[in-house]
């Protein structure tokens, strides 16, 4: 008799750990929807991404932000994807990465003061860090990002949109110091064709990624071309002021092309 | 005592689930030693310890893949290179995002290149770069450069 109760409580262990990862999965899909649904979008989440085609840890993280962008009706979630240059070499890169993108998560280790480099990361509104994939966490950061107060003072308009030229202008009353406006070129999706291997052929599918980023020091009213790398895509506009001594990101928003 | 070693556990899934991440310690740190056979032969041995949880990509993965993993030494008139260097057999794993199959090490892995020495005094030196990767994430490939001296 003591054997079948001890059997029952061996047996036990593994539906606990069942039970409780069920209750993280149903605590993060009503998270993600309270986020995609702007519920508790007092403030903005400004989500950086660094990735790569060439990081094979990088999948689940690349699904996860395809996941918040693709039912969010939340307009003050921008999500940018970078892909770094990093893992690139003779024989393989990444379409979409570029040295500035490498640059950029550079400098987020140094205002963090991280020793090094990793993908896939997650900045949030450029003062917490993550591992990317780890769902629970950055929901949570988005959560709490968007529980913050900042005050809104940024807009932005498509001044000129020809074929493949672009002209986008900002006006901001916030003219805070050390603060430099950034304005990112996003393609909204895009599918790289595996060249090597045994599944050559097999499609990889990206959200939100950043194709061109520019930055100048802020000013009252400004305006930045762009020439479109693939006039056919749909584009999307992040303009965001950040801090140049801390890294934090002080007011955001974007526009659909 | 099992519902609370069950209790135990559990709290302590919930929680690994929360650690998981990226930590500063989590380097792949290398040691490289000559060992002389004979006057004029000897091997260099180089010898990485993988901490718990993190793979070192091995030699011979694709080249077509972005995974680098190559060990360089500098030419010197003390000594010249036998054969390319050597490896134990390699775990074997199919990566889902490119679909190819690649070898790796875990722990500990020694690597062997056998030298012939033609010089009473010189200086080998080296440099290895390799690439090491968690379940979660990935450090971008790293050179570790080393330098041995050749005695009488």
């Amino acid at each position: 008799m003591k054997t079948l109760k001890d059997i029952l409580y061996i047996l036990s262990l593994p539906l606990i750990i069942t039970m409780i990862m069920t209750v993280k999965g149903f605590a993060d899909d009503h998270r993600l929807a309270d986020i995609e649904a702007g519920k508790s979008d007092k403030s903005f989440a400004v989500v950086e991404l660094f990735t790569s085609e060439g990081c094979w840890s990088c999948p689940p993280a690349d699904e996860l932000i395809a996941k918040l962008e693709k039912d969010n009706q939340n307009k003050k979630l921008f999500i940018m994807a970078f892909h770094v240059d990093y893992w690139d070499h003779q024989g393989w890169k990444d379409r979409f990465s570029k040295a500035e993108f490498t640059e950029r998560q550079r400098q987020y280790a140094s205002w963090m003061k991280l020793h090094t480099l990793y993908t896939p990361q997650l900045v949030i509104n450029g003062k917490a860090e993550m591992v990317a994939s780890e769902t629970s966490r950055v929901l949570g950061g988005i959560q709490s990002a968007m529980l913050e107060n900042h005050p809104r003072n940024l807009s932005v308009k498509i001044d000129k949109y020809e074929s493949t030229h672009l002209q986008v202008s900002y006006t901001t009353t916030s003219l805070s110091k050390h603060s430099t406006i950034l304005m990112a070129l996003v393609q909204k999706e895009a599918s790289s064709q595996v060249s090597a291997g045994e599944n050559a052929g097999k499609s990889l599918s990206h959200v939100q990624i950043v194709r061109q980023l520019q930055r100048r020091v802020l000013k009252a009213k400004d305006s930045f071309s762009f020439s479109l790398p693939d006039a056919d895509k749909d584009y999307e506009v992040i303009v965001f002021e950040q801090n140049q001594k801390s890294g934090e990101i002080i007011d955001a928003t974007s526009i659909n092309l | 005592m099992y519902r609370l070693a069950i209790l135990a556990l559990s709290l302590l899934m919930l929680f690994s689930a929360y650690t998981k991440g990226q930590t500063s310690s989590d380097q792949i740190t290398w040691e490289c030693i000559l060992k002389r056979k004979s006057s004029n032969e000897g091997e260099i041995f180089m010898k990485a310890k993988i901490p718990a949880g993190w793979h070192l990509y091995a030699l011979g993965n694709s080249a077509n893949s972005p995974i680098r993993m190559n060990f360089k030494f500098t030419p010197d008139k003390s000594y010249e290179l036998i054969g390319t260097v050597s490896q134990p057999k390699p775990l074997r794993k199919l990566e889902k995002q490119l679909g190819i199959p690649v070898t790796y090490f875990e722990d500990e892995v020694t690597f062997g290149q056998k030298i012939k020495i033609k010089g009473k005094n010189g200086m080998i030196k080296g440099t290895i770069q390799f690439m090491q990767c968690s379940d979660q994430i990935c450090v971008p490939p790293q050179d570790f450069g080393f330098a041995l001296k050749l005695r009488p």
